[in-house]
């Protein structure tokens, strides 16, 4: 690395890296005061399973396109069609999406089971992997 | 049919006596709903009251739930005409050998107590902030057990979509109900075979079998019809289950819907799905979650919908029963004062066990931010981006750190009841 390389950013270059860093300093200093606040609380959202969140590299600032892989039934092991689970953004950070998804149950009678499988991106990499209780 | 499972360790009598005495501490305050589904005579809240405090088969989880429930939907001069049952249903829930003279100076600061969480902001219901006011400012009083502590129900008022047998789709009742306990799952393996549920639970008449049990590699699967008493409605579901046993008993669960081969025109419910389970989850105020998901919908729509009744009228009472082991109890661990059964070995190997997957979880998702890091500096150019991959990276630690330090607050917290625990037996 040399002086120039270290001195050769245009200013525009770092107004994108501070300007980014500005929130995610925010989110650095919320997540830690979260944990601090939910120390030993022992308090979660009671929920049905019916939908998971996880957080994947954002594609320009949007929701990538994602897509559900082997999805297998717990108890009766069959499996469900991926293209039956729905994703939605929840929120954006800085580079980042929070991804919601779901069973679309009007499309099809399911055999009522919690799914396991997995998210891919667009270039089939697996970003998450999920559990849904689906079915009736 | 045959199989049949009505209650071998109460009576039909006993159980209907009990449900009728906890469906009364609920319909005193609730006149809309006696007016769908009348009672002669209709219940009053105060005899509701001392019935619910004469009963000495009714858990301590139920008088308390109900008592705040019913003070929570009336005003201040309602509340005061009934200081007296109130007090006694309290006192009802005190241990045994708390002496004459204490007994009366406890009851008197949890009646103050509950006064406190009846005027606490929300809806004029019991909800699940008010139930953890109360534990947190009665826990001197009563020492409730970790399953009581962490006890949540009923969350009825979510509504989602499901298919019934005949194709349609229809909004169902989703009830949830849970707790969180330090036995491991496989303490609660009675419980959640189907053919126990009328021994746990006042409101589940009969489980009747309709075909034989065919076995899985981890389970069985099982069709046959249950009844159950709402109110004044008897409802009975051709179900189909599905009970699992995981290899390393981590996940003990029954997965229930609406068997399509015995489901009937007549069938008054055309959604009845969902799971039972106890399963090992880390991360939460004790090792094993266990929990009770459901979906009803009721066919007609031209009758009273007692199904909208279902979790408090139930379901929340099967819950209850299962966090005091149903009738059988839990054998000779039992479960002690907040729930400190677990012993120090037991509490340094689930917080080893905690902070291991922390660890290992966080050094996997910071691993695509450690990569982008390097390639930062190694091309032609060095990135100046690296400063938010750093904080991405720090951001990753903080959650993880934050989860880890929750850990040890649990930790901490199962020594001091350890040495509590030791204390009391010296």
């Amino acid at each position: 690395m040399t002086d120039k390389d270290l001195t050769g950013h245009r200013p525009i270059d770092l107004a994108k890296v501070w300007g980014t860093a500005v929130g995610q300093f925010i989110d650095l200093w919320r997540t830690s005061l979260m944990a601090l606040m939910e120390l030993g609380s022992g308090e979660q959202a009671i929920s049905a399973g019916q939908s998971a969140r996880f957080r994947v590299p954002s594609a320009n600032g949007h929701m990538p396109r994602l897509t559900a892989r082997n999805m297998v039934g717990e108890t009766y092991h069959k499996p469900l069609d991926g293209g039956l689970v729905i994703f939605t953004e929840i929120s954006s950070d800085p580079g980042y999406v929070t991804v919601e998804c779901s069973v679309d149950e009007t499309r099809q009678r399911i055999t009522g089971d919690t799914y396991v499988g997995q998210v891919v991106d667009a270039n089939g990499t697996v970003v998450a992997t999920v559990s849904l209780d689906a079915g009736s | 049919m045959t199989d049949a499972t009505s209650g071998n360790t109460q009576s039909d009598e006993e159980k209907q006596a009990k449900r009728r005495v906890i469906e009364d501490a609920m319909l005193a305050f609730r006149p809309e709903i006696v007016r769908d589904f009348p009672r002669d005579p209709p219940p009053a809240p105060g005899p509701a009251l001392a019935a619910l405090a004469a009963a000495a088969n009714i858990r301590r989880l139920t008088k308390h739930r109900r008592l705040i429930d019913g003070f929570r939907r009336s005003t201040a001069d309602f509340r005061a005409d009934l200081d007296d049952q109130a007090r006694a249903v309290l006192d009802s829930t005190l241990e045994q050998d708390v002496p004459a003279d204490g007994r009366q100076s406890l009851v008197e600061r949890a009646k103050r107590r509950l006064d406190e969480v009846a005027e606490a902001p929300g809806e004029p219901r019991l909800q699940r902030q008010h139930w953890q006011l109360w534990v947190q400012s009665t826990d001197d009083i009563f020492r409730f057990t970790r399953h009581e502590q962490t006890f949540e129900a009923c969350s009825d008022q979510q509504l989602v979509t499901k298919t019934t047998p005949d194709g349609q789709s229809v909004l169902s009742r989703l009830l949830v109900a849970q707790f969180w306990s330090e036995l491991p799952p496989a303490s609660f393996r009675p419980f959640l075979e189907p053919e126990n549920w009328p021994l746990c639970c006042a409101f589940w008449k009969s489980v009747v079998q309709l075909s034989a049990r065919v076995p899985t590699a981890d389970g069985y699967d099982w069709d046959f019809n249950e009844t159950v008493d709402i109110i004044t409605e008897e409802l009975t579901v051709p179900l189909h289950i599905g009970f699992r046993v995981s290899p390393d008993q981590s996940r003990i669960s029954t997965r229930f819907s609406i068997s399509d081969v015995f489901y009937l025109p007549t069938t008054e419910v055309d959604v009845d799905a969902g799971i039972i389970s106890a399963e090992s989850v880390p991360g939460g105020p004790a090792p094993t979650l266990v929990k009770a998901i459901k979906y009803l919908h009721w066919r007609d729509p031209n009758r009273p919908d007692p199904t909208a009744l279902a979790c408090e009228f139930g379901w929340c009472e099967l819950l209850e029963e299962m966090a005091y082991g149903c009738a059988q109890g839990f054998g000779p661990e039992g479960v002690g004062p907040g729930g400190a059964t677990t012993s120090v070995d037991a509490a340094i190997k689930q917080l080893v066990e905690a902070v291991t997957a922390e660890c290992q979880q966080g050094i996997s998702q910071n691993v695509p931010n450690l990569e982008q890091l390097i390639g930062r500096f190694t091309g032609s150019s060095w990135d100046a981006g690296w400063v938010n991959d750093l904080l991405n990276m720090g951001l990753v630690t903080a959650r993880h750190y934050g989860n880890i330090a929750g850990d040890f607050r649990r930790f901490a917290d199962s020594l001091r009841d350890a040495a509590t625990e030791r204390d009391g037996h010296d």
